[in-house]
């Protein structure tokens, strides 16, 4: 087996063993990078550099002696704040930013020793579910080079699925991690709210956003998870719970588990061959020792309403942020490549701003005449319809509207009450089952382009994956099987913290199949 | 009928700092009654016996910390990614003439 083909927990071993030092294992997934990253593009920033001197201090110092921990590669999601390192969130308006602090989960992963790789193509600030809606270039799924990864952490579960990387994080806001997973025929656990700190997660959604691990398969996921979960003084969401390490539930003991299979999530608006997949799963789970029935949340079917109220109403109010004074693009103002300077020299005004004329756009945002100072508000408006694009634009404005006057009760406020009802059906399901299993998502990987005009039909694929965001409980996708030589997800769910639970039922799932040990042929149209 | 007008969409615009060119104000409106009108289904459902969930965290106390000075970003770190600043400060385009 090559070496980029390892686990997270075989390289830690081999590392550990001195069997391969870190600078062979970062130049081993820096060289895949460079072979396949023109077909995959999963990648907005690879951290080269970095990455290489990190691993030679690492090599050093384990050399004279010294106790080193790690030395496994991952790769962050664009959202994840990196001290120093571009952080972009797929958005043009953050191009060339790089924060002055790092994200909690960043700096756990960096004190376990884990060397960073590169920041991951997303959807523009996770909105989305094909990473199409990223303003730098598209990714492709390395299932078939022709459509997409999924989204909005496609470039996360697409480096993963390529072997670019052997682990990566992503967020979940309604399926985010969970879904290009799927697509992705990988493994992405999206943790209990609170259980792994936001601090540095650029927010979306705030009272549905989470960070999780992607990987190859359950026992890396339970690795990975232990690092970054626990509790953090900088994040006021962030659960008191004691650090675990969920290593140790890896137990292929499931006998006697009860589930619920959720038939509001695997009926209507389902592919039949992805329910086919998920039906032979269940009857593995069942040869396994668990007791499987029909479930149903009544109210799950209302879930997709709820979140495109919800998501866009909290988004809405985040990103007022963005306006082009303290961080990020300001209309009319260049930055010089690589120096993350402002380019005063030339372009920019007397206050740092020029009027339309000698801009890029003299469009609606501007006022006046080329030459003519913008007003605050000018530019306030020119920088976000500049900066932002299409599909957070439209969550702008829907979530501006709900929560407009007349139009809040009506609309997010009934949200807000339908979710408390969505909860307590999980709630009656969990005093009954152990879990809850559907497909992760209704469909296989849809092709490159087919959904990028119709929002609607885009935000269905997130239908099996935004109730458990609603109600802030865990839930973890494996792969289990293939429709159209195309991976399929499983999802199962369980109450809030069963962390362990859930892995230990994917763990044992995993080794009775061998879905997980696929690897994607790269095949397909060279598209840039 | 529509659920928001072309007017309103304008608005909404107006109230987002955000700004659209004639077509794109179009496309904007349509898209955002057919979402408008799919989540409407919301209207059928019952909800007078639930409270509000605004966050999961419901029933968990409110967080609280120690009022203790500790380290931030320095004046430099924070002024650092500006786009304009001067004299230690973010600067913006003049807003009192």
């Amino acid at each position: 087996m090559k070496l980029i083909e390892k686990t997270v927990t075989q390289l830690a071993a081999l590392l550990e063993a001195g069997e391969v030092t870190r600078a062979e294992v970062v130049e081993a997934y820096l060289e895949r990078i460079a072979s396949v990253e023109e077909a995959v593009a999963a990648f907005l920033y690879v951290n080269e550099d970095r990455a290489r001197k990190q691993a030679r201090l690492m090599d050093e110092a384990a050399e004279g002696g010294a106790a080193v921990l790690g030395g496994v590669p991952v790769a962050l999601k664009d959202n994840i704040c990196t001290k120093g390192i571009p952080t972009t969130c797929g958005s043009r308006i953050l191009e060339g930013y790089r924060p002055p602090y790092s994200a909690t989960a960043a700096v756990r992963l960096e004190k376990a020793g884990f060397i960073m790789l590169g920041k991951t193509n997303c959807d523009e600030f996770a909105m989305g579910s094909s990473t199409e809606n990223s303003g730098y270039h598209p990714t492709a799924n390395p299932w078939d080079l022709r459509r997409v990864p999924g989204g909005s952490s496609g470039g996360s579960a697409a480096a993963v699925a390529a072997f670019e990387v052997p682990c990566a994080l992503g967020s979940d806001t309604g399926g985010s991690i969970r879904q290009p997973a799927s697509f992705c025929g990988v493994v992405g656990l999206k943790p209990t709210y609170g259980l792994v700190s936001r601090y540095g997660l650029v927010a979306f959604a705030s009272s549905l956003d989470q960070i999780g691990p992607i990987t190859r398969d359950v026992a890396d996921a339970a690795a990975v998870l232990s690092v970054i979960a626990g509790h953090d003084p900088l994040d006021s969401t962030s659960a008191r719970v004691k650090p675990v390490d969920y290593t140790h539930a890896l137990v292929p003991d499931v006998d006697g588990l009860t589930a619920g299979v959720v038939t509001e999530l695997s009926g209507e608006g389902v592919d039949p061959e992805v329910r086919e997949r998920v039906g032979r799963a269940v009857e593995v789970l069942t040869e396994l020792g668990v007791e499987v029935e029909e479930c149903s949340l009544p109210h799950a079917r209302y879930a997709l309403d709820m979140y495109y109220i919800i998501a866009p109403a909290e988004a809405s109010s985040n990103l007022a942020r963005y306006d082009g004074t303290r961080y990020g693009y300001r209309h009319g103002v260049r930055r010089l490549a690589g120096t993350g300077e402002a380019g005063e020299a030339g372009e920019a005004g007397p206050d740092g701003v020029e009027g339309p004329g000698g801009g890029d756009s003299g469009g609606p945002g501007g006022s006046g005449r080329p030459g003519e100072r913008l007003s605050l508000l000018d530019m306030y408006v020119a920088t976000r319809r500049e900066g932002f694009g299409a599909e957070v634009k439209r969550r702008i404005m829907l979530g501006t509207y709900v929560l407009s006057a007349g139009y809040y009760e009506a609309y997010y406020l009934k949200a807000q009450k339908a979710r408390t009802l969505l909860r307590q059906d999980f709630e009656r399901a969990f005093a009954r089952y152990d879990f809850l299993v559907s497909p992760t998502s209704p469909t296989v990987a849809f092709p490159l382009g087919d959904r990028v005009d119709d929002p609607l039909r885009m935000y269905m694929a997130d239908l099996c994956t935004i109730p458990a965001n609603l109600a802030g409980i865990p839930a973890i996708s494996v792969p289990c099987g293939f429709a159209q030589g195309l991976p399929v997800g499983l999802q199962l769910m369980g109450p809030a913290f069963s962390e362990e639970l859930l892995l230990k039922v994917a763990f044992a799932y995993e080794q009775h199949t061998e879905h997980h040990t696929k690897k994607p042929p790269l095949l397909g149209v060279k598209r840039r | 009928m529509a659920v928001i007008s072309r007017q309103e969409v304008e608005h909404i615009a107006r109230l987002s700092c955000l700004a659209f060119e004639p077509d794109e104000l179009n496309r904007f409106t349509a898209q955002l009654n057919r979402i408008l009108e799919y989540v409407a289904r919301l209207e059928a459902l019952d909800t007078s016996l639930a409270a509000p969930t605004s966050s999961v965290l419901g029933d968990r106390s409110t967080p609280l910390r120690e009022d203790e000075p500790r380290e931030g970003l320095t004046r430099e770190e924070a002024l650092e990614p500006a786009p304009a600043q001067e004299g230690g400060l973010f600067k913006v385009p003049r807003i009192i003439e």
